[in-house]
């Protein structure tokens, strides 16, 4: 009996261990997550702005697109051979000089005539093959090639060679800053780059046999030339073109309408070219989110508009200037603009020289002075919003395992103060991997617009403390979520709630603290 | 933010495995050359703050809810303690044995697993671990002063016993399986109204084990009993020196160590620093490293929890029905505050006693205790609590357990 309460007692001393549940408890957490202040700063650059009557206008005077030397001329890399041959074997005597011609080479670049070029930038890569049995002093000069009056010329000296093994010899000259004559030898031709070559045998070395067989080559490359002149005539080829232009913002407004101030602004075509040309634009049209285009229209929009030469000599250009004037009465700008398209699409045609070489080849295009499109025009930013929706989608993926200490319910809070006269409505829509949705979390009012507030710092502000409750059945769901698309709807109310424009005011302002105050369910 | 929580919650909960010591009375007899099995279980976990029901629901499982956490905080003081004693502890004597020539000496061999830790918290750190930051408001959680240190190992030894006085040297092998330890010598948790920012002042560190193999350090100690008998009033009456676990271990694998002296200011991130950053919690993201927190991975020596304990023993040779027994003791490298603790022990018929005591420390405040005994002629088997007010009561501050038994034969 003693015994088996003694087991007994010992059972109950060592009890077998059971697994423990989880203890579980709930905290209330509070924590900031994001704060800033927005301003146009943020959505425009601040050189476009401008304060007219204490609002803000959009200044615009930048170029829309721009044709540079390199577009009409591009020397190609070029690869150049000069070889001789003796018309007779000779027995050549210490110091003896036998080779001295003069070559003309034709650089490929089209239908234009080259007469004179300036490089900017790149060089030549010279090299010289010696097929004779003794050290052989090669002069290499490229007539018509100068800088500063002086000709391009470069010395090698070859080592002894055979015709099978020549010996080499190799050299780079860089051309930054020289000029080609490529008239060729004569003076009356294009495309034509010359070069000479002198070869005399080591004055102290022995005398050597030179055979007809053996051929001196004297070789050039010339690679990634730019240049910042040309003359010549740059020929009269009609470059037909689309360009698109894509403001992805715009994208993200799915409904909702925009309205502005009818806008006058003109389209400079700027010719920095000493070249006669045309330029038409054939098409301008914006395409929106839901596929509504608007093409721009304008008298001048479909027909040739002739661009006068360029003016002034040796670098001291006047462009001349073609200018395409919008407003609201030739052109529907207002609605281009309204439509609120991401797409833009311009469709143009310019021809250069469309009367031919009337110059004689005397074309001049300096890589300084291009021609340029250009927008010049005061928008003042008098906007309306009607229910206009910004919607943006991104991949949001969050764990929130109820295994362990998880989010269990909680609210995000928005504490805004807004100087912009526009009123937001913000939803967050959490998606699944489908995009179909699982859970659609709405602030508990609106942001409000500045034109309900007060006049602080001589600006109208107003605070707006909004909350998004997470209820515990979207904190259960949040790891279906893969996607969130923001829906952002803007509304522009005057002080009587009536859907205006509003103009935005100079320093206006949206500065804002995010945070979230969560309720975890701890489990330990 | 969650990396915080989870952190803090580590930090703290790790902390409630925690320190206790018993008070019962140890019993002098006559059967000190005979051979004897001893087996000792004791479980205690007692706190100054923490009732059992939050206790109990934190060690066992359960939901803890805001009713139990306000009673809870009610019995807070700006500084608290919490501690658990566990152990299961096999012995033998061999009394009638004899170790060397001399016949004085015998051999004993014990072994035993023990779990023994202690926390100092602030009633802020509570609040944090079980309230999270909202009740703060413009407020400051004081954190400085939170403590926490514990180890689970195991110990197997030989000893020299003295056949006459009882009198013991025990040389146990230690293997730890898990220990930590930590201390914020500085912690400042503030934030302003308008939860526009939250500053965090920390100047501190955490060592502790990972892993889960079973030994994770290895090292040695002492066990020392010594029993002296002295007058005592008109009587004689036997004390007990002892050194329980006095000892170091070498963790030959490696601990986690955690340094932070900084202060930190999170308002929350700007939109150039989302943009920027692509993902602000991803790969790159670290909090420590944010927090300016000091990560290495460190092998040391540590301390064995040891306990010095000197107590008046009850004489069960004895013809009173009626003795006292008192003693203190102490875990001087755990930090925890003496434990002194008196009691009476009464005697129904030969074979069936009860003692009842009560102990003032140590990782309590006061707590009062209750023992039933039954002794036999080869059999001794003592139950009882050092807490009785927990044991019948969820409003106690902890619960104990403890069962002695011996065998002779």
């Amino acid at each position: 009996m003693k015994k088996i309460l003694f087991l007994l007692c010992i059972g109950l001393a060592f009890a077998s261990c059971k697994k423990r549940d989880k203890a579980v408890w709930d905290t209330d957490w509070q924590v900031p997550l994001v704060h800033d202040s927005l301003t146009m700063s943020n959505l425009v650059a601040d050189s476009l702005l401008t304060v007219v009557s204490g609002n803000y206008v959009l200044d615009v005077n930048s170029s829309l697109f721009e044709f540079r030397l390199s577009d009409f001329v591009e020397l190609p890399d070029t690869s150049v051979q000069n070889t001789f041959n003796m018309a007779l074997n000779i027995t050549a005597a210490p110091g003896t000089s036998f080779v001295n011609n003069v070559e003309e080479h034709v650089i490929n670049v089209g239908e234009v005539q080259l007469k004179k070029i300036r490089v900017k930038q790149g060089g030549v890569v010279l090299k010289v093959f010696n097929p004779i049995a003794t050290k052989t002093f090669f002069t290499i000069q490229l007539p018509g090639v100068t800088k500063n009056g002086v000709v391009l010329s470069q010395e090698f000296v070859a080592p002894a060679g055979s015709q099978s093994n020549p010996g080499v010899a190799s050299g780079f000259v860089d051309l930054s800053g020289y000029e080609l004559d490529l008239t060729g030898e004569f003076g009356t031709s294009y495309n034509r780059i010359q070069s000479k070559m002198l070869v005399k045998s080591d004055p102290d070395g022995p005398t050597v046999t030179v055979l007809t067989t053996d051929m001196i080559v004297f070789e050039f490359k010339m690679n990634d030339v730019q240049l910042d002149y040309a003359r010549g005539y740059f020929g009269n080829d009609l470059v037909s073109d689309t360009v698109y232009s894509q403001i992805d913002a715009m994208n993200n407004i799915t409904t909702g309408l925009l309205d502005v101030d009818a806008m006058t602004f003109d389209l400079t075509i700027e010719n920095g070219l000493k070249v006669n040309g045309k330029f038409k634009i054939n098409s301008l049209k914006n395409i929106n989110a839901a596929g509504g285009s608007v093409s721009l229209t304008h008298p001048n929009i479909g027909a040739w508009n002739t661009i006068n030469a360029a003016t002034g000599s040796n670098g001291n250009i006047t462009p001349s200037n073609t200018t395409l004037s919008f407003t609201p009465g030739n052109s529907n700008f207002e609605q281009y603009v309204e439509n609120h398209g991401s797409k833009n699409e311009l469709s143009f045609q310019l021809q250069m020289n469309p009367w031919g070489n009337v110059s004689g080849g005397w074309d001049e295009i300096y890589d300084a002075h291009p021609l340029r499109v250009k927008l010049n025009g005061m928008f003042p930013l008098n906007v309306g919003l009607s229910d206009l929706i910004f919607q943006d989608t991104f991949a949001l993926s969050l764990v929130n395992d109820p295994n362990k200490t998880n989010v269990k319910s909680g609210q995000i809070w928005v504490n805004a103060m807004n100087a912009f006269p526009f009123e937001g409505n913000l939803e967050l829509h959490l998606l699944d991997a489908n995009y179909q949705e699982v859970a659609v979390v709405s602030g508990t009012s609106a942001i409000e617009s500045s034109v309900f507030g007060s006049v602080i710092n001589g600006i109208m502000q107003k605070k707006s403390v909004v909350y998004f409750p997470v209820s515990e059945t979207v904190c259960d769901d949040i790891g279906l979520v893969k996607y969130c698309m923001i829906k952002l709807k803007l509304n522009t109310y005057d002080a009587n709630g009536v859907n205006t424009q509003v103009p935005i005011p100079a320093n206006a302002f949206f500065k804002f603290k995010l945070g979230a105050n969560l309720t975890l369910e701890n489990h330990l | 933010m969650n990396k915080l929580v989870l952190a803090s919650l580590t930090f703290f909960i790790a902390g409630s495995t925690l320190f206790g010591q018993t008070t019962f009375p140890v019993f002098r007899d006559s059967s000190l050359q005979s051979n004897r099995l001893l087996l000792n279980g004791n479980f205690d976990l007692t706190g100054t703050s923490m009732r059992k029901e939050f206790v109990n629901t934190l060690a066992f499982g359960g939901t803890i809810d805001s009713g139990m956490k306000d009673r809870t905080l009610k019995a807070h003081r700006a500084n608290n303690r919490i501690g658990v004693f566990g152990s299961g502890e096999v012995s033998y004597v061999s009394g009638a044995g004899n170790l060397f020539k001399s016949g004085k000496y015998s051999w004993l061999v014990k072994g035993g697993y023990y779990v023994i830790g202690n926390i100092n918290y602030t009633k802020d750190a509570f609040k944090l671990t079980f309230y999270g930051n909202s009740y703060l408001g413009e407020d400051t959680a004081n954190l400085t002063g939170t403590r926490i240190s514990g180890m689970q190992f195991q110990k197997a030894g030989f000893g020299f016993y003295h056949k006459k006085t009882g009198s013991s040297l025990t040389l146990n092998v230690v293997n730890v399986q898990n220990q930590f330890g930590g201390y914020i010598r500085n912690g400042k948790l503030s934030q302003d109204g308008n939860m526009d920012s939250i500053s965090l002042l920390l100047n501190g560190d955490m060592t502790y084990s990972t892993g889960k193999n079973f030994s994770k350090g290895i090292g040695f100690a002492i066990d020392f009993e010594y029993y002296l008998k002295v007058p005592w009033l008109k009587d004689s009456a036997t004390f007990l020196f002892s050194v329980q676990n006095l000892g170091a271990a070498y963790m030959f694998q490696s601990q986690t160590r955690y340094n932070v002296d900084s202060t930190y200011r999170y308002s929350g991130f700007t939109l150039d620093q989302i943009q920027n950053s692509g993902n602000l919690f991803g790969d790159n993201f670290s909090l420590l490293d944010s927090l300016n927190v000091e990560k290495k991975e460190v092998k040391r020596w540590v301390m064995v929890p040891a306990s010095i304990q000197v107590m008046k023993l009850v004489d069960l040779a004895s013809a009173k029905k009626l003795q006292t027994f008192f003693g203190i003791r102490f875990f001087p490298t755990i930090g925890i505050v003496p434990t002194g603790f008196a009691g009476l022990f009464y005697r129904f018929v030969p074979r069936v006693s009860v003692s009842a005591n009560v102990a003032f420390g140590g990782s309590s405040i006061v707590r009062g205790g209750l023992m039933f005994g039954y002794h036999g002629d080869k059999i001794g088997i003592q139950l009882g609590t050092d807490d009785i007010y927990g044991l019948v009561s969820k409003k106690g501050f902890g619960q104990s357990a403890l069962i002695r038994l011996s065998w002779l034969f």
